[in-house]
């Protein structure tokens, strides 16, 4: 793509809207410029491109928020010099020491304004629209450039955007876009694109290309995420450690714990590395990640009530008794169970399942296994989380919101994730192969998850 | 020394592979910014990129010429064994018909199809019992390149690239299938150059074919024969129904005895192991073409955001070259004395609604007009002192305080700020409640405001919070 074709947008609005916050959501990006509830805190005109395919196909210039637009309106309005159009008399003032440098964050606004094709009007949807505002709608309206209202912060209870919507009507906005920069929703960010396509019909392929780019990345990034918690579902369910049958079980117990704690400690980092989140920024949340850790072990019984799960012992021992012989010959391949007909494969598996805890008896050992309703929590937290990333913007800078989901989520994940509990060949925690898991222990569990994501 | 330049693509992709396990096993991608920014210049699909990284990491010919040298002596090893295979099929076949007198059909049915079709099914038997039997493999090989570590003194966390390889080629993905095509082949090769040594000799020499044995009466030797005579009759042998199993053969009995043996080896142990042979190869290419392209697996999807970036890098293209304001806190007291009567006061930007009887109430000011409105009442009315409403949440401004210093000029007389919405304000939390009030006192003081800000329902004095504490 050509230089010329790449569309370049102002983000511009009053001080302390959101323009940055704007720009950081859009690009994914936390790091981007810097956000802070007080005016003037960017002083500057940065661009950043929105790429598809490694294509640049949107440049966003985020520029200093507007201050005093009745002052500068004012100051437009004290020249007695004649112009053919608002826009002339925009230039004429750019072309000035802009009232002796009082209006320098808004000459930088107005410059970057009559250098883009369009601009993204920020609005803080729970401020009351006002005089200043229209006065700053006047202004960047005279710059002669397609503006379109976006109304950030609507998912705040504060909010008023029908007044806002209201108010911009009056004025000749009618497209406007609804974009919390905190709460995300990809369906807003998609509508964003889509109004921008109203207003800059020109270069209407080249935003649905960087829809639908996005669209691709945000399906990937779901896959990716629930393929992560499924890897750690089925390596924690499977997990089996053998311990000496004499030893102290509470012991025994922590060894099992720290290898399920870091094995969910593995899965949330994964989960934030996808989001690009660095949660270690932050103020430590609430309840339940605290600088990308839970605040709450697996193990703690606390941990299961806040999730709904029954309380009760987290280990199980001799858990291999639940290694069913379906389960056993489910991992067959070619019907040669038919062919061998002799019953090999059922006396195979029968030691496997009952003889082999049997012989391990009687060498002074048990092994222990995750229970059942460690599982469900485990189930229940990284799902909690999921939802949470999804619905959060780059801007934000609060703690993660995991809304605790009650006991196991459904069914179909239950029965998948006891089935990779009846496999502990399947368990890279067990095998130390960090190989892909087996499609039959990734398939139903990988549906199960996603149903539980967009149910 | 391999040539880098001559790494297969099959190799490369185990190589891609490997680096993902490395990396998931690590717990995160390496850094490598030359090799992520190559692949992010060279374009394409994710996965084209995944694989242009891999190659472009620091250390990559080397590994990847580890990973190649691996495959080759894996090709080499397999030659051998059919090469092997073939002599000992060629010797089985020889030594079978070898023998003083006649040649006892079921000994060589026993060398070119019992021991093959025994193996075959044991091969089976393993494929029912699933990846246990990958487990036991994988057990031995781990303890065989711990062992083999610990003697060649390769320093411990060390990936080493051709180790892994063999692992990722016998346990990992498809693993058991490509043991399978190996062994098929070898047995495929044992059988074939049997069969071959067989029919040669059987055209070169002549032999007394006899069905000798000690045990089976002789309608037990009839009944097996017949069952035998199955395949071969399918393909057009004779079987005993014809052909007479004792007494002297006749040359054409022989011959029918010779045929119907070649066949039975044919679709007893030649056809069964190609079939075995072709489905490894099947299974073993299919699993085979997963390696790297699996690609929402974390190793690779963590790449997405650094291989894919959703934005170019920040440039500043206008920087700002002012002063940065500084708010200077004054350290005030917290009572308010305020005069009791005289007082005038103004809603800022719709402040609020609820207006005090006790003071005299100027109109709102908004705008340009409402402002100098308010201006010439104010220096008309000579008020004993002027309060400002402004709401706490609204963001304070340059506008602000140049407002604000519009109506402290003329006024001449003590100014106080005072914040409406302060609950509200408060529900934003403490940090931000401090930094607001902070910069309301800042704007007040860049506009001449003497008084200060104050809270109205308990005439309190705010107190900013100096800067360094609200960290």
């Amino acid at each position: 793509m050509s230089s010329k074709s790449i569309i370049s947008l102002a983000v511009v609005g009053h001080t302390n809207t959101g323009k940055t916050s704007l720009l950081r959501t859009l690009t994914r990006d936390q790091k981007f410029g810097e956000v802070s509830d007080r005016p003037s805190t960017t002083r500057e005109v940065s661009a950043v491109s929105l790429l598809a395919d490694s294509v640049p196909v949107m440049t966003l210039f985020d520029t200093p928020g507007l201050e005093d637009p009745m002052g500068l309106m004012e100051l437009l309005e004290a020249d007695q010099n004649t112009y053919e159009d608002p826009v002339a008399r925009i230039d004429a003032f750019l072309a000035t020491d802009h009232g002796a440098g009082s209006f320098e964050q808004e000459a930088k606004v107005l410059r970057q304004l009559r250098k883009s094709d369009a601009a993204l009007y920020v609005i803080d949807a729970r401020e009351p629209m006002l005089a200043k505002h229209r006065e700053e709608l006047r202004l960047l309206a005279e710059c002669g450039r397609p503006l379109m209202p976006v109304l950030n912060f609507v998912a705040s209870p504060e909010s008023h955007p029908e007044q806002w919507r209201e108010g911009l009507a009056r004025m000749g906005l009618h497209v406007l876009a609804d974009f919390d920069t905190v709460v995300f929703e990809h369906e807003a960010e998609r509508s964003l694109f889509a109004k921008l396509e109203i207003l800059l019909d020109a270069h209407k392929p080249a935003i649905q290309s960087l829809a639908r780019f996005r669209d691709a990345q945000r399906a990937l990034l779901v896959e990716a995420a629930c393929r992560t918690i499924a890897d750690m579902l089925i390596d924690v369910a499977g997990l089996r450690v053998r311990v000496e049958a004499e030893g102290d079980l509470s012991v025994q117990s922590q060894q099992i714990e720290e290898v399920v704690c870091k094995s969910e400690q593995t899965c949330v980092d994964d989960l934030l590395t996808l989001f690009q989140f660095d949660l270690g920024a932050f103020a430590p949340p609430e309840l339940p990640l605290e600088q990308g850790q839970w605040a709450l072990d697996p193990f703690d019984p606390e941990a299961l009530k806040v999730f709904g799960v029954r309380t009760g012992s987290a280990i199980a021992a001799g858990a291999t008794a639940g290694v069913s012989v379906d389960a056993m010959l489910g991992g067959a391949s070619l019907g040669a169970g038919a062919l061998l007909g002799a019953g090999a494969g059922t006396v195979w598996s029968f030691y496997q399942s009952f003889g082999k805890r049997w012989v391990d008896e009687l060498r002074g050992y048990r092994e222990l296994s995750v229970e059942e309703q460690t599982l469900a929590l485990l189930s229940a937290r990284q799902i909690a989380l999921l939802h949470a990333l999804l619905r959060r913007g780059h801007a934000s800078t609060s703690a993660v919101e995991a809304k605790a989901s009650r006991g196991w989520v459904s069914k179909n994940l239950r029965e998948a994730v006891m089935r990779a509990r009846a496999h502990p060949d399947w368990s890279a925690l067990n095998s130390g192969d960090r190989g892909p898991r087996p499609d039959q222990a990734l398939v139903p569990l990988m549906a199960a998850l996603r149903a539980a994501i967009n149910g | 020394m391999e040539d880098v330049t001559q790494i297969t693509d099959r190799a490369q992709r185990l190589y891609v592979e490997l680096v993902c396990r490395k990396e998931e096993a690590e717990g995160h991608p390496a850094i490598a910014p030359e090799a992520e920014a190559q692949a992010i210049k060279n374009g394409g699909s994710f996965a084209e990129r995944i694989l242009l990284r891999a190659v472009s990491l620091p250390d990559a010919e080397h590994s990847m010429i580890q990973v190649q040298q691996v495959l080759r002596t894996g090709r080499q090893v397999l030659v051998g064994a059919l090469l092997i295979a073939a002599f000992l099929g060629v010797a089985a076949a020889s030594s079978a018909l070898q023998g003083a007198g006649s040649v006892s059909l079921p000994m060589i049915l026993l060398t070119l199809i019992g021991v093959n079709l025994a193996s075959l099914v044991l091969w089976l038997m393993f494929q029912l019992l699933g990846r246990r039997s990958g487990g036991l493999i994988r057990s031995i090989w781990q303890k065989l390149s711990a062992r083999f570590v610990d003697r060649a003194n390769i320093p411990k966390g060390q990936y080493r690239f051709d180790l892994a390889s063999v692992a990722e080629l016998t346990t990992g993905r498809g693993g058991r299938w490509r043991l399978g095509v190996m062994t098929h082949a070898v047995w495929l090769a044992y059988t074939f150059a049997g069969l071959l040594s067989l029919t040669v000799l059987l055209v070169v020499s002549r032999y007394e074919l006899s069905w000798q044995t000690t045990l089976l009466s002789p309608e037990g030797l009839h009944a097996w024969a017949d069952k035998m005579s199955y395949a071969p009759r399918l393909l057009g042998a004779a079987g005993p129904d014809v052909l007479p199993l004792n007494g002297e053969l006749s040359a054409e009995h022989r011959q029918g005895w010779a045929i119907w043996m070649l066949l039975a080896v044919v679709s007893y142990s030649l056809l069964p192991r190609l079939i075995a042979l072709v489905l490894c190869w099947i299974l073993a290419a299919r699993e085979q073409a997963g390696w790297a392209r699996d690609l929402s697996r974390p190793g690779f999807a963590r790449l997405r955001a650094r291989l894919m970036p959703d934005h170019s890098a920040v440039s500043v293209i206008d920087a700002d070259e002012s002063d940065t304001p500084s708010a200077n806190f004054p350290d005030k007291g917290l009572a308010v004395e305020l005069p009791e009567s005289g007082l005038f006061a103004v809603f800022l930007e719709r402040a609020g609604e609820e207006r005090d009887a006790d003071l005299t109430w100027l109109d709102p000011v908004e705008d340009a007009a409402s402002l100098q409105k308010a201006v010439e009442e104010i220096q008309a009315g000579r008020p004993s002192g002027l309060l400002v409403f402004i709401a706490a949440t609204a963001t304070p401004d340059r506008g602000t305080v140049r407002v604000l210093a519009r109506l402290v000029q003329p006024a001449d007389v003590p100014v106080w700020l005072v914040l409406t919405a302060l609950p509200q304000l408060k529900a934003r939390g403490a940090p931000a409640f401090d930094t607001r009030v902070a910069d309301w006192s800042a704007t007040a003081q860049r506009a001449g405001v003497q008084g200060g800000v104050i809270a109205w329902d308990d005439r309190r004095l705010l107190e900013p919070v100096p800067e360094a504490m609200q960290q």
